[in-house]
């Protein structure tokens, strides 16, 4: 999958790199099993010292998306578990997320019209999440 | 006569860097990122045929402004001065030449909006960032280098063979190290992604990892055993290497800029192809990072990028490190530069007057000198001319000649030699010889009345 860093952006880069690699699972640009590059390889790419995409790494591995083992180096988790911790921290998203969107005159209707398209967009997601 | 040569060389050598300049790195042209399908427009051609025709106006002033070099008289100071005026001069030229007609193209690339991708986002392909280790070929191709660079190293000290410097062998280290070096800049440079087609980006970076480490090893095993050959005929056959010593010079030049060109080309044309065939080009504008001619981008952490004018890579100006490193490199050219003239100009100024004080003798020339005392003359002869022979540690030019040198039938030698205003007094020592004379016929023979009488009423 293609990582996109904005360098300019206000959202620190392993924030970016975090994001991206959860989008790219999502999407199914990543597949479930799939090597990712190590830390010093991305770390070179990005231009960035290796404790940056080492943060990002251990912030995936410990959400569950990711797997590291000294072997294999890193890799997309075979399967990710929806955690209760996770869906706290979902609730509190979703609440702000809705406040600023009813603030801003988007209708419920819009709204969840609008999750439904990117939830389908997602192509990496378990069959059974998707029905 | 040499500092001719390597003014019509480095014209030689800028005409063809203009050259593949004109011609378009993917969709990039004099250094300005435009849409494909936009390079071909009327007033972007116009821009490269003002640029073809001032290259070579460029061309004829600089060959016209080394022709001096063949009339200046022969002072080494005189003519290494004017080579170094020439030189920045040139490259000044060229830049500005180069840097006027990319602004020229940008501002019609502004006018008409031809802006293509983001500035500031880096994309990474992970497949090919997890691959871009097995790219380039092993650095183990360089070892044949090394064992060249060791026989070279250890041949004088098993062999007990000094007549050059006990530090000259190391410079066979140059090319090992800097293929070495190389290697290592194009295994970790940051990979590109082309497109959003993973298959396609492992082929853009294979090709360009894979063929400059090719291009390393070749400049490293090709240019140490280039080395090691002319070591040989140094140590083999010191009175007639300047003209073989002078043609493996040439030839390892050769080699370097060859293999250098021939990839970049090869590169290209390869990288071009693939990038015709991608659907989706991602597509990066960082023109506004190199208005000034060199690359200037503070938000992007590497050193070194690949450069947009002609071959190879260039320091990152807004990276500290990369500002530090053209700074000290600038001061570094400088110093040698000046410090050169200086020591030249020393030496043209320089007389070679033999002082005799207390029964000692002093020959002094700057960096050279030599003493000895009167009772260790043997004899002083005075020859119409030299034999052929070769520097090891001195300055010969086409005026004077100073320092170490071995020549035919002499052997080891010292010289405080002008050519051109024989006798030349050949003074025999006890263990060494040094071979003498004044800027005139007269001066020479009031040397040989200054240590003559003395050595012959000792005898």
């Amino acid at each position: 999958m293609i990582l996109e860093i904005d360098m300019a952006s206000e959202t620190p880069i392993y924030v970016q790199l975090r994001n991206q690699i959860v989008l790219g699972i999502g999407r199914g640009e990543l597949q479930l099993g799939e090597g990712l590059p190590t830390v010093r390889q991305l770390a070179q790419d990005v231009g960035v010292n290796a404790m940056t995409v080492n943060k990002a790494y251990t912030a995936l591995k410990k959400e569950g998306y990711i797997e590291i083992d000294r072997r294999h180096g890193a890799r997309v988790s075979p399967s990710v578990r929806l955690s209760g911790e996770f869906r706290e921290k979902l609730e509190g998203e979703l609440a702000l997320l809705i406040a600023e969107s009813g603030l801003a005159g988007m209708e419920k209707q819009d709204f969840l019209s609008l999750c439904g398209s990117l939830f389908d967009q997602m192509g990496g997601l378990p069959t059974a999440v998707l029905e | 006569m040499i500092e001719f040569s390597v003014c019509l060389l480095l014209t030689v050598i800028l005409c063809i860097l203009a050259f593949v300049q004109s011609r378009p790195n993917t969709n990039v042209l004099l250094g300005v990122t435009l849409p494909l399908d936009h390079i071909e427009e009327p007033a972007v051609l116009a821009v490269l045929r003002k640029y073809r025709r001032n290259m070579l106006l460029f061309a004829c002033a600089v060959l016209a402004a080394a022709l001096p070099l063949l009339l200046l008289p022969a002072y080494i100071s005189m003519q290494f001065g004017y080579m170094a005026v020439w030189i920045a001069g040139a490259i000044l030229a060229y830049s500005k030449i180069s840097i006027a007609r990319m602004q020229e193209l940008y501002a019609i690339k502004q006018k008409n909006e031809w802006f293509v991708g983001g500035v500031h986002t880096i994309h990474i392909d992970t497949a090919v960032s997890r691959e871009k280790e097995h790219m380039p070929i092993s650095a183990y191709w360089l070892l044949p280098s090394f064992l060249m660079a060791a026989a070279g190293i250890l041949y004088p000290l098993l062999s007990k063979n000094t007549s050059l410097p006990a530090w000259a062998p190391l410079m066979l280290l140059v090319f090992p190290l800097l293929g070495l070096v190389l290697h290592r800049v194009y295994l970790t440079y940051p990979t590109t992604a082309l497109c959003e087609s993973s298959e396609i980006n492992l082929a853009y970076n294979r090709v360009w990892r894979r063929r400059w480490s090719i291009c390393c090893a070749i400049i490293g095993n090709g240019g140490a055993a280039l080395e090691l050959v002319a070591f040989w005929v140094l140590y083999k056959k010191p009175a007639s290497a300047a003209l073989p010593v002078s043609l493996l010079t040439a030839a390892t030049v050769l080699l370097v800029f060859g293999a250098t060109l021939f990839t970049h080309q090869s590169v290209r044309e390869a990288q071009k192809r693939l990038l015709e065939a991608a659907d989706h080009p991602i597509l990066v504008d960082d023109d506004v990072y190199w208005q000034s001619g060199a690359y200037n981008n503070p938000d992007d952490p590497r050193l070194m990028v690949e450069k947009r004018f002609e071959v190879g890579m260039t320091l990152n100006l807004g990276n500290p490190g990369g500002r530090l490193l053209a700074l000290c490199g600038g001061a570094l050219i400088g110093c040698l530069v000046i410090g050169l003239f200086l020591l030249f100009l020393a030496f043209d100024l320089a007389t070679f007057a033999p002082v005799v004080e207390n029964g000692a003798v002093t020959i002094k020339a700057p960096l050279y000198s030599t003493q000895f005392r009167l009772e260790e003359i043997k004899s002083v002869t005075p020859v119409q001319s030299l034999p052929d022979g070769t520097r090891t540690n001195g300055l010969g030019g086409s005026q004077y000649s100073v320092g170490y040198f071995s020549l035919s039938g002499y052997g080891d030698c010292m010289l405080f030699v002008y050519h051109h205003t024989p006798p030349y007094l050949v003074i025999q020592l006890k263990d060494r010889t040094v071979i003498l004379n004044g800027q005139t016929p007269e001066e020479t023979r009031r040397y040989q009345s200054l240590l003559q009488p003395i050595q012959a009423s000792e005898k």
